[in-house]
């Protein structure tokens, strides 16, 4: 028997014993009567434990409910809003108090997660715009300066971050952020002289690998706060150019092997004191190593920022140097000769040189 | 009072579950919440004469303790009472269908009360037995039978035979198809019947 057949054959069996009819009665010669007669029974007994209850006073339950009907004597005509029961909709689901409730904690426990992954969004991911967005809601707190000073630091580790990793065409939103960020952190009181010192120093180097459209991009919007680059280079064959400054660093070229077993590539030179030679760089076809340039107290050190390449001819490299408050330079050379970098003049230069060889 | 006179002098079976009176009275009933609704306080204790019963055993059963189920009925009927200005007597048994969607919130509650105050009675009044066409079950065997019941069965055996709805009506409580509550009702026999022929 079906369950169907079996449900609409208890429900004919249940109608008649309700009615008083005997189960034996009803069942006699009905399909599956064994297993009627059980239902039966577990429902014949529900019902004598409903019976088996008790029976409730009536008279005193009324009472009870007319004297708490009489205290509200506007129901039901005009009863108080807040105490109306509504009726129950004839079909629909059941109320479920704690729903509501427990979608909120959720939602909440969602968005707390939501908002701690983000902080550590970097740019191009998809929590990056929240983290942003917390933290331009913390920017609107006032008169916090230290707070905004290290949102601003933030953004500048990401327009480093992203400069280097890409995506690059995020560099300059990450820039302008960065500039709000620390206007709000200046304007705060907060003093932000480390904050661009390091600006100066992180950010040009990871300028020199993102396109040039996006490299002036950003330089535009930090401005001052970059040295200015590289205007010019000059290079040959065997020496770069460096301008003066109290330090320039010309860094020793990372590749460069002419004929195989010696670098060339210059290594490069940097200075000090009023004049400071950028490193030259350059070898020759046999693959000499590059001469150094320096002056008397001037040492080498690592290269910066290029600007400017090294020529693809054999046995020339070329260099660039560049004045201001820091400067940055690098050469690199193809085919012959490694490239030269000269240093710079200003407070900070740096040269690199790179070379490959024949 | 009629009812309740037969109810307490004539415990027969169908005099307790008056299904097809019911039916019979559904437009005096629909009178009934027509006044009432109106503010005819007689027409109310007419209809609480009615379904107290009923009511006050579904509580009776879920609550186990009797002044528990009698301070529920109280609160159905004063809830009812309330309501009955918003109230749609549409069809036939939509009023007991809205009484037993009120009684089964305010029973609900005090259960999750209970649970919480840890009140939930363990008592004697579950001893005894019950007896039906001579086959005997214990009362606490039943009564533990039902509560290992899901929610959803529970409910309809409850409305369904302790307090003696139609399929109709348990659905309309419940808020739910019939053809879902008759699906239920017939699991929960299946349930109960296995549970009950284990413990026997």
């Amino acid at each position: 028997m079906s369950r169907r057949a079996r449900a609409e054959a208890f429900e004919r069996a249940w109608a008649a014993v309700a009615a008083g009819a005997r189960p034996a009665e009803v069942l006699a010669g009905e399909r599956g009567a064994a297993a009627l007669a059980r239902d039966l029974f577990v429902a014949g007994s529900l019902r004598a434990l409903g019976a088996a209850v008790s029976v409730v006073d009536l008279d005193r339950g009324w009472t009870a409910i007319a004297s708490a009907m009489a205290a509200a004597p506007a129901a039901p005509a005009a009863p108080p809003a807040e105490d109306v029961v509504r009726p129950l909709p004839p079909r629909g689901p059941a109320p479920r108090p704690w729903v509501g409730l427990r979608a909120a904690a959720a939602v909440t426990a969602a968005v707390v997660v939501l908002a701690a992954a983000s902080l550590r969004a970097l740019p191009g991911s998809f929590l990056y715009p929240i983290r942003t967005t917390i933290e331009n809601a913390a920017l609107a707190v006032p008169g916090d300066g230290g707070l905004r000073l290290r949102i601003a630091g933030a953004r500048m580790r990401d327009l480093v971050e992203v400069l280097r990793a890409g995506p690059t065409g995020e560099a300059p939103a990450v820039a302008r952020s960065m500039m709000a960020a620390r206007a709000a952190a200046r304007s705060a009181g907060a003093d932000v002289r480390g904050l661009d010192a390091s600006i100066a120093a992180d950010v040009p180097p990871a300028l020199a690998a993102v396109p040039t459209g996006v490299a002036a991009a950003v330089r535009t919007i930090l401005g001052g706060l970059l040295p200015p680059p590289a205007t010019s280079g000059s290079g040959g064959s065997t020496s770069g150019s460096g301008g003066s400054g109290i330090s320039g660093s010309g860094a020793t070229p990372t590749a460069g092997s002419p004929t195989g077993e010696q670098p060339s590539g210059g290594s490069t030179g940097s200075d000090s004191g009023e004049r400071g030679d950028g490193g030259s760089s350059g070898s020759g076809d046999e693959g000499t190593s590059g001469t150094s340039g320096s002056d008397s107290s001037g040492s080498g050190s690592a290269g910066g920022g290029s600007t400017d390449g090294g020529s693809t001819d054999g046995g020339s490299g070329s260099g660039s140097g560049g004045d201001g408050a820091s400067g940055s330079g690098s050469g690199s050379g193809s085919g012959g000769d490694g490239g030269s970098s000269g240093g710079d003049s200003g407070s900070s230069g740096s040269g690199s040189g790179s070379s490959g060889g024949d | 009072m009629l009812e309740r006179a037969r109810t307490v002098g004539n415990p027969s079976l169908a005099a307790i579950h008056p299904v097809e009176e019911m039916e019979a009275a559904s437009s005096v009933v629909h009178a009934l919440v027509e006044r009432a609704a109106a503010g005819d306080v007689d027409a109310f204790r007419r209809l609480f004469d009615r379904y107290a019963e009923r009511v006050h055993r579904y509580a009776a059963v879920r609550l186990a303790r009797g002044d528990d189920a009698e301070d529920a009925l109280q609160e159905v009927f004063l809830a009812v009472w309330r309501g009955l200005p918003g109230f749609e007597d549409r069809h036939d048994g939509a009023f007991p269908a809205w009484v037993f969607g009120i009684a089964r919130n305010v029973v609900a509650g005090r259960v999750r009360r209970a649970i919480r105050t840890r009140t939930l009675p363990i008592e004697d009044a579950r001893e005894g037995a019950v007896e039906f066409e001579s086959m005997v079950v214990s009362r606490r065997v039943l009564v533990d039978a039902l509560e290992r019941l899901p929610e959803a069965q529970r409910e309809v055996v409850l409305m369904r035979f302790v307090a003696g709805l139609r399929s109709r009506e348990v659905a309309e409580a419940l808020g739910r198809s019939e053809a879902a509550v008759v699906a239920l009702q017939m699991r929960a026999l299946e349930r109960l019947r296995r549970d009950l022929g284990e413990a026997r």
